[in-house]
């Protein structure tokens, strides 16, 4: 198992070179069942990392550019009035395939917004009463600009926490760039591409991950930390959080090849899933979520 | 509530642990209530309001200029109320003022911790007013809810429910007990010169006077506080009905009113050897202002008290505490020697007499001159005349009382009696006098003592018999003789209920649970009194006889205090190790970690708090090449076992930390 995820991160490394930490987290977040949110400056590759986790493991893949007149309907499709038939027919909007890449989710609309967040929480959308299952497995990464850009919308907390991760990919190192410099044309690269897992390995994957044990002392180290950062902010991690830490780092765990999840897990998918959800304290508003993550790994023994 | 955070003023306490602190200090200030200036008790309460007012995002405190004004305000009014500003009352006055103040201008945490000290201050206060076991427990709860409210304070923004702060309270307490007992075995009671003295008003004074006069008893006859409690150590108790307790003695009578009379002077009086049997009793006496010692009749000398001539006990100063003492009776002692002063005073008549009463004394000296037979007569002739007994005598007048109560109005109670027939036998020509004290008393079966109360005060009259001594006569035995075999209550009672037309029909069912209710005060008062007798009276000889079992007896004070400091040190260093132990080390596999990783850090590589197993494993394999096998097998197995589902072996884990120290000793190098 673990060398077919090797493989995995090791294809995708051949086209984001130099991001081998950002492929793992993103692998993690999609073995986790979990949605993935890229924060970071246009032209770092978040459309050609999703592309590629697609291209890998052979899921169909979609990409929504996200704009302030985007309508939710736009998204999730509509039913459109068939002479022929003399009904309404559904037409699935782009939403409906098992990975989508939504870009710039901040510049869409609240509605929009919050159209997207319900189906990748509930995996189904309604329309004209009739529930549409989404495909499965069904993965979102959105990719969202620095806020401080006009014209955005920035999401709510509550939205954020849909998101099981965050992370930045940044700019890559001088020896990463002279490779993609000199390397051939990513986007020919990406068409070589053969699925290195299909889609049944991933479902069991999956299964896998949740699998993986957590011992009462894990539990009690994944709790301290809930509670050292309610103690420490007004709005500290939700027990939705604590459910996302532990499944990140069960998929950490079984990343790394073993059956049991180690405090170390945590401490690698810590910032990525917590940064997000402490960044809104209105408490700290000088530091970013991510020093407030790191202050709290930092801080919190080891039992 | 962001925006105020850095305004001098703001109200930055979380409201939570405020109400707890303020109802616990309200709690300590209510039974102050009685001795403090009522406006102050107001004005705190106003502050604790006040204060919760302010605790909203926004709301600023008072302004130094405002609370400058009602400090000044305040010790201002309570100098004004009581004519100064130093006393009790005016210093517990102030001291309510200052905590309300301290209230309204608490501000962050380091007031708050303030409010605490001096809620523990307030509470502690509340046992200068009583120390009955009610208000000791009422002061444990205040304590305990101040120590609650304290822990959630600093749980910060989730403290739990209040039962889990409550419950560490609880369980820091009961850590604390073991130094408590400790401190209240061993630690010397030093009295230095320092006594409370409070004033009247403070004492709950009442009770019995100097002076007998019509109305003096029949005043307090309703009063039920307590004035002592008599347990018998050697278990023989005399019958109710002859538990006379000596309280003074009246020498110079005027009519009907009584006083102490003439100083004896020491060289003439000589006790007279005492003989008969003996009762022992030990008594708890409630401070009373006063320096009576009581004790049945008649006690023998008493170490630390004045024996008088009249044959009673009275402390060398006034009695503002609970006075506990041990005193032996002789009831049939008989002097058989009067000396001549004593004798005279005994004489001495007043100065005016009606003739009636001259008459009707001259009648009963004609039928015999025996002294026993004019008592005699005496006491029938208020047995056969229409004397009453009664809580409501009405007043007599001064001038001649005696000769209204004798020969008009016939109605009195214990003391009019009590008077009259002393003046009597004194024109009569036998000396007499008048003793006060207490009759009875409610004996309390669960506790095997006798509870005396002011409704038991009673005097008496004594008559001197040529041969036999002083006799005891107690005139209202002959006029209401009921009263003497019960106690005050029930013969009202009883007699009340008589002519009390619809009292009949008073149910079966509220007479059962007056009984229930009555038999729950005994044992309640009985519980108290085990609580006086073995806790509180814990004073400097009870703390000597106890080193004595001890064999400690000739250990000096300086160095018993320094063996407590040392034992409590002791004590409070081995429970806070014994603590981190165990929270940092649960178990077997733990601790043999936490030994490895003590190991490394003398080596010179201590683990971070943070950092979990593998980690470190990877991090001191670098640093320590030539053992990276061992660390790596040692971190894994502990990783097995603590995070793994339990396959992995605990004791292969522990013989491999047992390799340590050779491994420590090699790469500390």
């Amino acid at each position: 198992m673990k060398s077919r995820i090797e493989t995995l991160v090791s294809q995708i490394g051949q086209i984001i070179v130099g991001k081998e930490d950002a492929v793992r987290l993103a692998t993690a977040c999609l073995l986790a069942r979990g949605h993935l949110l890229i924060e970071d400056i246009p032209g770092v590759g978040k459309t050609t990392l999703a592309h590629t986790l697609a291209r890998s493991l052979g899921l169909q893949f979609r990409r929504i550019q996200f704009t302030s007149d985007l309508l939710p309907a736009d998204i999730v499709g509509n039913s459109i009035f068939d002479r022929e038939q003399q009904r309404f027919i559904f037409h699935a909007g782009p939403l409906f395939s098992q990975m989508v890449l939504i870009d710039e989710i901040n510049r869409a609309t609240p509605k929009t917004q919050s159209a997207l967040l319900e189906a990748m929480e509930e995996t189904h959308v309604t329309i004209d009463g009739v529930t549409h299952p989404l495909p499965s497995p069904f993965f979102v990464i959105a990719t969202q600009n620095p806020q401080h850009q006009i014209g955005t919308f920035p999401l709510p907390e509550s939205q954020l926490d849909r998101f099981l991760m965050r992370i930045e990919l940044g700019v890559p190192g001088r020896a990463a760039e002279r490779t993609m410099l000199l390397g051939q044309d990513r986007k020919i690269m990406l068409k070589e591409f053969r699925p290195v897992m299909p889609i049944e390995t991933l479902t069991e994957v999956q299964e896998q991950v949740r699998r993986v044990h957590a011992s009462p002392a894990l539990l009690d180290y994944l709790q301290d930390l809930l509670e050292a950062s309610r103690r420490r902010h007004r709005a500290g991690l939700s027990p939705r959080a604590g459910l996302a830490l532990l499944h990140a780092a069960q998929a950490w765990a079984l990343m790394q090849g073993r059956e049991m999840v180690l405090p170390e897990d945590i401490q690698a998918v810590g910032v990525a899933v917590m940064a997000h959800r402490l960044g809104h304290d209105m408490e700290a508003t000088e530091t970013s979520g991510r020093t407030l993550a790191q202050n709290l790994l930092r801080e919190v023994p080891v039992p | 509530m962001d925006i105020f955070r850095h305004s001098r003023y703001s109200s930055n306490v979380a409201t939570a642990p405020l109400v707890g602190m303020i109802i616990a200090l309200a709690a300590a200030v209510i039974p102050m209530g009685e001795k403090v200036a009522g406006w102050v008790i107001c004005g705190f309460f106003a502050a604790c309001i006040a204060r919760l007012i302010f605790n909203r995002p926004g709301a600023r405190l008072p302004s130094l200029p405002l609370k400058l004004l009602l400090f000044a305000g305040s010790v201002g009014g309570v100098a004004f109320n009581y004519g100064s500003a130093v006393g009790i009352e005016p210093g517990f006055s102030i001291l309510v003022a200052l905590v309300g103040l301290k209230l309204i201008e608490a501000n962050g945490p380091r007031d708050f911790h303030v409010l605490g000290l001096l809620a523990f201050f307030l509470a502690l206060c509340d046992l200068f007013f009583s120390q009955d076991l009610l208000r000791w427990l009422y002061v444990a709860i205040i304590v305990l809810l101040v120590l609650a409210t304290l822990v959630r304070f600093h749980r910060g923004t989730s403290p739990g429910s209040y039962s889990r702060s409550t419950w560490l309270a609880m369980r820091l307490l009961l850590q604390a007990l073991p130094i408590a007992v400790l401190l209240f075995l061993f630690f010397p009671r030093v009295y230095g010169g320092f006594r409370f003295q409070f004033s009247q008003s403070l004492m709950n004074i009442g009770g019995m006077s100097d002076r007998l006069s019509p109305g003096s008893m029949s005043s307090i006859a309703l009063n039920s506080d307590v004035v002592f409690r008599a347990d018998f150590p050697d278990g023989n108790i005399p019958p109710m009905s002859s538990m006379y307790w000596r309280g003074g003695v009246l020498w110079r009578g005027d009519e009907l009113t009584w006083v102490l009379g003439p100083f004896f002077s020491r060289t003439e009086y000589q006790p007279a050897p005492m003989s008969g049997p003996k009762i022992r009793q030990r008594i708890s006496l409630q401070p009373h202002g006063g320096r009576w010692l009581f004790a049945l009749d008649r006690p023998m000398e008493m170490h630390g008290a004045s024996y008088l001539p009249g044959g009673v006990l009275q402390s060398k100063r006034a009695i503002l505490s609970r006075y506990r003492y041990e005193v032996t009776s002789l009831p049939e002692d008989r002097q058989t020697k009067l000396p001549s002063d004593q004798m005279r005073a005994a004489l001495d008549l007043p100065a005016h007499l009606s003739p009636r009463v001259k008459a009707l004394v001259a009648s009963w000296k004609a039928e015999s001159k025996n002294p026993a037979k004019i008592v005699e007569a005496a006491l029938r002739y208020f047995r056969h005349e229409r004397f009453t007994y009664t809580l409501q005598p009405g007043s007599y007048s001064d001038a001649n009382a005696l000769d209204e109560f004798l020969f008009e109005r016939r109605q009195g109670f214990c003391e009019h009696y009590a008077a009259a027939f002393a003046t009597l036998m004194r024109v009569a020509g036998v000396p007499s006098r008048v003793v006060i004290g207490y009759h009875a008393g409610e004996y309390n079966s669960l506790g095997k003592y006798v509870i005396v109360r002011q409704s038991d005060a009673h005097a008496w009259c004594e008559v001197w018999l040529q041969n036999v001594g002083w006799q005891r006569i107690d005139p209202t035995d002959v006029i209401a003789p009921d009263r003497i075999s019960s106690n005050l209550e029930s013969y009202l009672e009883s007699h009340t209920s008589q002519s009390d037309a619809t009292s009949g029909e008073r149910s079966l069912a509220a007479t059962g649970w007056r009984e229930i209710q009555h038999d729950l005060q005994l044992a309640w008062d009985s519980l108290n009194y085990q609580w006086d007798l073995h806790i509180l009276n814990f004073d400097e000889d009870a703390q000597m006889n106890f080193l004595m079992l001890l064999g400690l007896g000739s250990v000096s004070w300086a160095s018993i205090l320094i063996w407590v400091l040392i034992a409590t040190a002791l004590f409070v260093g081995g429970l806070s190790f014994f603590l981190r132990r165990s929270r940092s080390t649960v178990d077997k596999v733990g601790r043999g970690y936490a030994g490895f990783c003590h190991a490394l850090a003398r080596a010179g590589l201590p683990r971070e708090p943070w950092e979990g197993a593998q980690h470190f494993a990877a991090r001191a394999a670098a640093h320590f090449p030539e053992q990276a096998e061992l660390i790596g097998r040692i971190s894994q197995l502990y990783i097995e076992l603590r995070y793994g589902r339990g396959e992995a072996s605990a004791a292969h884990f522990l013989t491999a930390v047992r390799q340590l120290p050779r491994f420590s000793v090699k790469s500390g190098t």
